[in-house]
């Protein structure tokens, strides 16, 4: 491609910037058909990605990395509302003690800044567990007998203590809404590997989305493709897949194919018009995914063992093993990233333990901890863990003291928290980065949420100050303009 | 001037294009013919509701609220009172009086390209995806769309060959060929005797696949 350069005036390479944009429209009509299309050598027409400098097929293809990836699809365990460190992963010993005392420290919550508050002591026990010797909270013993496949990064730090801007900046890498989300970054990266599913699936709490819905999965600036498909556990998996009630898959069929002749009949003039083609082909697509999605979904399938492991047989597992083994026969299929939330709606319906901590950990700790280890050691004896990348964690923490004057709820705490991966390339039974001896803030190696979203991008192959996408006049990147640099100590 | 460009030839092509006029003009420098678009969200779902007769034309006022699937109420963090309620003749009005609601937006506009509703958008995309399929063959709105069509054209005909040619013409705006018609007859009747729908059914579904022609949704 010319130099920019050497383009005429207020020619945006070669062609008005309505024009490029136009055609840059009409190439991402076809990106989810690019297998198809590139059997009639669609693609080697298209000249440049959206960024207008990658070349097209660089973005759209399976495998077309900066570097050779670990990892192939991403599987994130969004706790939303967000877990309490020093009740989970982050063992303070120190805390116990101080329980119900008043001291200084420096918070930033819902409630504001603070520079005191009451100690709330940690709730639960911490035990070692595996080779590595993790300590791991009572909350999550099943995770703690997979501590040695796992990564532990203890210094997190965000840019928002509260719900709406802190699940953007964990989904989005921006505490603004509007920008593309992990999910599209990465299916605009590697592209499909399956064209019967979406690339970006999303399952959510039966109580309700996360805060801000589906700001949460959506491809901001990016086209529609990349934007997160919500997909149930139960019942239709995906948003108008079933027929109508009564309608036979012949009777449809029938339909189908007399659609066909008529847009066929409509094409034949315009045969140079592949967005035409690209339609009449998308009616295959949709009609073979009914056929095959819910094949995909059919956890019903699995061996009685497995779903065992991962507690579908028992009331309170049941719906979160359901959606992890649903998780794993997603990246099976060849779906890149699947986001799984823990909680939803508001207050107790989630990790956001205001009010009282022990009830509110003990129930979603309770819910999700048989299934994350069934996930974990399901993906292991598979030898899917090392080409998949999990990732566990909240939107931040909490705080090690009290919100109000009673009680054993902590407010939000974006200062310090803890997440961790496993698989996907990533070093087992390691720990990064410390808070402080309160586990208020992160003092030692602290990493920042873009930290976070570097190394998942490096894992599957990609320099995150590399990957951009053209919008409004600049290279956008999900780690922003700034760059950002992956955990070095994790791989 | 106006005058001169509307009644030039180049103004008035079409899309249609043969292969020696394409060699000769592939990028259409030349304006050889039309570069056809395909309709924006807003106007697929307003073409639609132009179509079946029942678009509400009123202007102004507060905006209003379509169904929205339950399965999409279940994705805001609070399903139950996400939403609003309006009377079908207010949820006919024109997209561009379809609430705001930045985290819960109509499904048949997101899966036509709306735009970002954050965002300045010079130009929107156009995507063309099997989802957008999905919606246009299965989602409650589409049917219960295709199924009132049906109804105004069996009010106004008799025959099958009225109610098919009439349908096409009012989704294509020009009049069917012999051979369109016949075969919409044909689907009809196929459907009736092989699938055993009733003919309101039938015609239903005939109406159906008239709103997903591609010839329905691109300017051409």
């Amino acid at each position: 491609m010319p130099h920019p350069d050497d383009q005429p005036e207020n020619t945006f390479c070669g062609q008005t910037r309505r024009e490029f944009f136009w055609q840059t429209g009409g190439a991402f009509t076809s990106l989810a058909l690019a297998g198809l299309l590139s059997r009639d050598g669609f693609l080697s027409k298209q000249a440049v990605a959206a960024d207008g400098v990658t070349p097209f097929e660089a973005a759209a293809r399976v495998g077309r990395s900066h570097f050779a990836p670990k990892a192939k699809s991403v599987i994130f365990l969004f706790m939303y509302g967000g877990p309490s460190q020093v009740d989970t992963f982050d063992y303070k010993p120190k805390l116990y003690g101080l329980d119900g005392k008043t001291i200084d420290i420096e918070t930033k919550g819902r409630g504001g800044a603070k520079n005191q508050g009451r100690v709330v002591g940690p709730k639960w026990k911490f035990k070692q567990y595996g080779q590595c010797g993790a300590w791991v909270s009572d909350l999550f013993p099943h995770i703690g007998s997979c501590v040695d496949d796992i990564a532990f990064i203890k210094s997190m730090y965000a840019d928002s203590p509260l719900h709406g801007s802190a699940m953007l900046m964990m989904n989005s890498g921006s505490i603004l809404s509007g920008s593309p989300c992990l999910g599209s970054w990465v299916n605009y990266g590697l592209g499909s590997v399956n064209e019967n599913l979406p690339g970006f699936v999303v399952m959510l709490d039966s109580t309700g989305g996360p805060i801000s819905g589906a700001k949460n999965w959506s491809s901001g600036y990016m086209p529609a493709t990349y934007q997160g498909t919500v997909i149930r556990a139960n019942g239709t998996p995906i948003l108008d897949l079933d027929r109508p009630e009564g309608l036979s898959e012949a009777a449809q069929r029938r339909m189908l194919d007399q659609l066909g002749r008529y847009n066929q009949r409509h094409q034949q003039p315009r045969a140079q018009n592949s967005e035409l083609a690209a339609r009449i082909a998308s009616y295959e697509l949709a009609y073979r995914m009914q056929r095959h999605a819910p094949e995909a979904v059919d956890v019903a399938s699995e061996p009685a063992k497995t779903q065992e492991l991962y507690g579908i047989d028992e009331s309170h597992t049941e719906e979160f093993g359901r959606k992890c083994l649903l998780a794993r026969r997603l990246v099976e299929r060849g779906v890149r990233f699947v986001q799984v939330y823990a909680g939803g709606n508001h207050n107790d319906a989630n990790w956001d333990a205001h009010g009282d901590l022990k009830k509110n950990h003990a129930y979603h700790a309770a819910r999700t901890d048989k299934p994350i280890a069934g996930l974990l050691k399901d993906l292991k004896r598979r030898g899917l863990l090392d080409e998949t990348l999990v990732v566990w964690g909240g939107e931040f923490g909490r705080q090690p003291t009290a919100e109000y004057a009673e009680g054993t709820g902590r407010d939000h705490n974006s200062a310090g928290f803890t997440m961790w991966m496993a698989g996907g390339g990533i070093k087992g039974g390691i720990s990064v980065g410390a808070t402080d001896e309160l586990g208020n803030r992160a003092v030692e190696r602290p990493f920042h949420v873009k930290n976070l979203h570097a190394t998942i991008l490096q894992q599957l192959g990609f320099d995150c100050n590399q990957l951009s996408y053209f919008y409004a006049g600049l290279d956008r990147k999900l780690v922003g303009v700034e760059g950002a640099e992956p955990i070095p100590e994790l791989v | 001037m106006h005058k001169l460009i509307m009644l030039s030839a180049s103004y008035q092509m079409d899309s249609r294009v043969d292969d020696a006029v394409y060699e000769a003009d592939p990028i259409n420098d030349l304006f050889s013919r039309f570069d056809p678009r395909r309709l924006t969200a807003e106007e697929v779902r307003d073409t639609i509701l132009m179509t079946n007769g029942t678009l509400n034309p009123e202007m102004g006022g507060p905006g209003v609220y379509p169904k929205m699937p339950e399965e999409v109420l279940a994705t805001s963090s609070r399903p139950e009172d996400a939403w609003g309620e309006s009377s079908p003749d207010q949820a006919a009005r024109r997209s561009i009086y379809i609430h705001a609601k930045r985290s819960l937006l109509n499904p048949l506009l997101t899966s036509f390209d709306l735009a970002d509703t954050d965002l300045t958008c010079p130009v929107r995309f156009i995507t063309t995806q099997p989802t957008q399929a999905l919606t246009m063959l299965n989602s409650d709105f589409i049917n219960e769309q295709a199924a009132i069509f049906a109804q105004r054209l069996l009010a106004e005909h008799d025959s099958l060959e009225s109610i098919v040619s009439h349908g096409l013409e009012l989704t294509l705006l020009r009049q069917p060929t012999s051979e369109e018609t016949a075969e919409g007859v044909r689907l009809i009747g196929d459907l009736q005797q092989l699938d055993g729908r009733d003919r309101d059914d039938a015609v239903a579904c005939f109406c159906l696949v008239l709103l997903n022609l591609n010839e329905f949704v691109y300017l051409d």
